[in-house]
């Protein structure tokens, strides 16, 4: 089998991008009844699913924190959203070790304080993996929790960035994530111009990184810019369903 | 979990008696459903149904080739997964669905594996050897009661949705046989899915019976059959399930009779939608993001 192209001798990429493109975003807030806040992202073909519950009353008896509420998260991948058929849905290493990130990503942004002894579920589940699950995950998980109304210092936007041959592309796709490259996934608040989550398990010079770093970031900016534009758009339509009810 | 206090759970007993539901159905109607199919781009089929835009669940089907049965070595294989997703309910969490999945796969497993549904001996590539192996994997994303009758339309929408590629088989000089699928994606053959049935759920509550009972409901009842019916108005799989005291046979022969009536009404509709499905568009589909 011959070497895939990542970027063409035009400078594009597999999928037809330029390399500071995301792919593109479309979301839904509130679909599930029984949750307190849901949310559906789809970042190109990769789809995710995030349900938000509480705060409410502490499950597990002994976790229960005298002075601000428990995150709990669950990450989970449908056994049709890859290639091939996934044998287990949960529970894996990988599923646990992306919940634990998840996890603390949010509990250095939601305000715990407000709720001392209750506990706030995220459950995230994957539809379609393509890429970029982790980065959509924390969107939608972002998403759900202003669905459910939930306290924020900021919006928690993520986007991964990597580097193949020399370049460095924003929102890597399954093809470009398998190429053996770096991969970035990146979480920043965006209002307050601060790193929550950032991972990195490559070699690389620092200037490729300072690159990559600069690539994931900017990438993360245009996903708040589409997130928040259609958040208000919603919110907007919220406000006036109010008013002709008044 | 949900709970109902005792005097919601007697509001809803009093007005199923007096033949209305707190939703306004009267006992033997159903909710109105909607299905959409072709959504998951990674499977060969996929179906997304939801009643009354409350209990949702989403099929995925994948066929792969694989070893038969030993006890069936001429005929493909079935597998059944369900899993309820947190999304439904909190306590469903880790390993918290487990019960469930298994109540649930087990009643849709019957339900298929039955020899006329789908004509398995057409999913043998080479008997005894290899087989075309259907993964039915379902997902509960939201539960508004019924489970049953909701993955029971969404396993037979996916299957009705699922390609199986073109293969061609090869005897190579040494015996060994050789597979060669074919690469062209508008190369597919389908599932005959005709006579592959679909529930329907009935709840004893009190001294009367309800068809598709709401999750508030299934809290009252006392027990719940669910029936299997298919295109012909046959019975393909009959179970009794909840914690009953028991249903008095000749009250049971009622309920089947209601349960073929309904059923029949239930396919007809499911087909037309199908149809209409299947001749939509694939670029109109909004599927979640609607």
């Amino acid at each position: 089998m011959s070497k895939i192209e990542f970027i063409s001798p035009e400078g594009l990429r597999v999928d037809g991008r330029r390399p500071q493109e995301v792919r593109k975003i479309n979301y839904r807030l509130n679909l599930f009844s029984r949750a307190d806040g849901s949310a559906y992202y789809e970042q190109g073909n990769t789809r995710v699913l995030a349900a938000v519950y509480g705060p409410r009353q502490v499950t597990r008896r002994g976790a229960s924190k005298h002075d601000r509420a428990i995150i709990n998260c669950e990450y989970s991948m449908a056994t049709f959203s890859t290639g091939e058929r996934r044998k287990s849905a949960k529970r894996d290493r990988r599923s646990t070790e992306i919940s634990v990130v998840i996890r603390q990503t949010f509990e250095s942004v939601i305000l715990t304080h407000l709720y001392p002894r209750t506990q706030i579920d995220i459950f995230m589940q994957v539809l379609q993996a393509d890429g970029g699950t982790r980065c959509a995950c924390i969107n939608a998980a972002s998403l759900a929790l202003i669905d459910a109304g939930i306290p924020m210092r900021d919006f928690v936007v993520s986007c991964a960035a990597g580097m193949i041959d020399g370049v460095a592309l924003t929102d890597l796709n399954y093809i470009e994530d398998s190429a053996g490259g770096p991969d970035l996934p990146l979480a920043i608040l965006p209002k307050q111009n601060k790193i929550c989550l950032l991972q990195m398990d490559s070699k690389l010079t620092i200037e490729q990184y300072e690159e990559v770093m600069q690539m994931a970031v900017e990438g993360c900016k245009q996903i708040h810019a589409v997130l928040d534009a259609k958040l208000k758009d919603v919110t907007d339509q919220l406000v006036n369903k109010r008013k002709t009810l008044l | 979990m949900i709970k109902i206090s005792p005097s919601e759970k007697q509001f809803l007993i009093d007005g199923i008696k007096q033949n209305m539901r707190t939703d306004g159905r009267s006992r033997l109607d159903y909710r109105a459903f909607t299905v959409e199919t072709g959504l998951v781009a990674q499977t060969n089929g996929s179906a997304r149904v939801k009643l009354a835009n409350n209990t949702d669940v989403l099929v995925g089907v994948k066929v792969e080739i694989g070893d038969p049965d030993p006890d069936f070595p001429d005929q493909g294989r079935l597998e059944v997964r369900v899993e309820c997703s947190p999304s439904a309910s909190p306590e469903f969490e880790g390993r918290g669905a487990e019960e469930m999945n298994a109540i649930l796969s087990a009643m849709l497993r019957n339900m298929l594996q039955n020899a006329r549904t789908v004509d398995w001996a057409s999913l043998c590539i080479s008997p005894g050897k290899q087989c075309w192996i259907v993964y039915v994997d379902c997902l509960v994303l939201d539960s508004a009661g019924n489970l049953f009758d909701a993955l029971s339309i969404a396993t037979k929408s996916a299957l009705f949705n699922t390609k199986v590629p073109k293969i061609e088989v090869m005897e190579t000089s040494s015996g060994q046989t050789e597979i060669e699928v074919s690469d062209d994606p508008s190369d597919f053959t389908r599932l005959s899915t005709a006579s592959i049935p679909i529930s329907v759920t009935l709840a004893k509550v009190g001294s009367r019976y309800i068809v598709d009972p709401t999750i508030e409901e299934e809290l009252c009842m006392e027990s719940r059959v669910t029936i299997a019916i298919n295109s012909k108005g046959n019975i393909c799989s009959i179970q009794k399930g909840g914690v009953s005291s028991g249903i008095n046979p000749s009250e049971f022969n009622k309920m089947l009779q209601h349960a073929r009536k309904i059923g029949l009404v239930l396919l007809k509709e499911l087909d037309a939608l199908l149809d209409k499905e299947e001749n939509n568009d694939t670029s109109t589909k909004i599927g979640f993001a609607r």
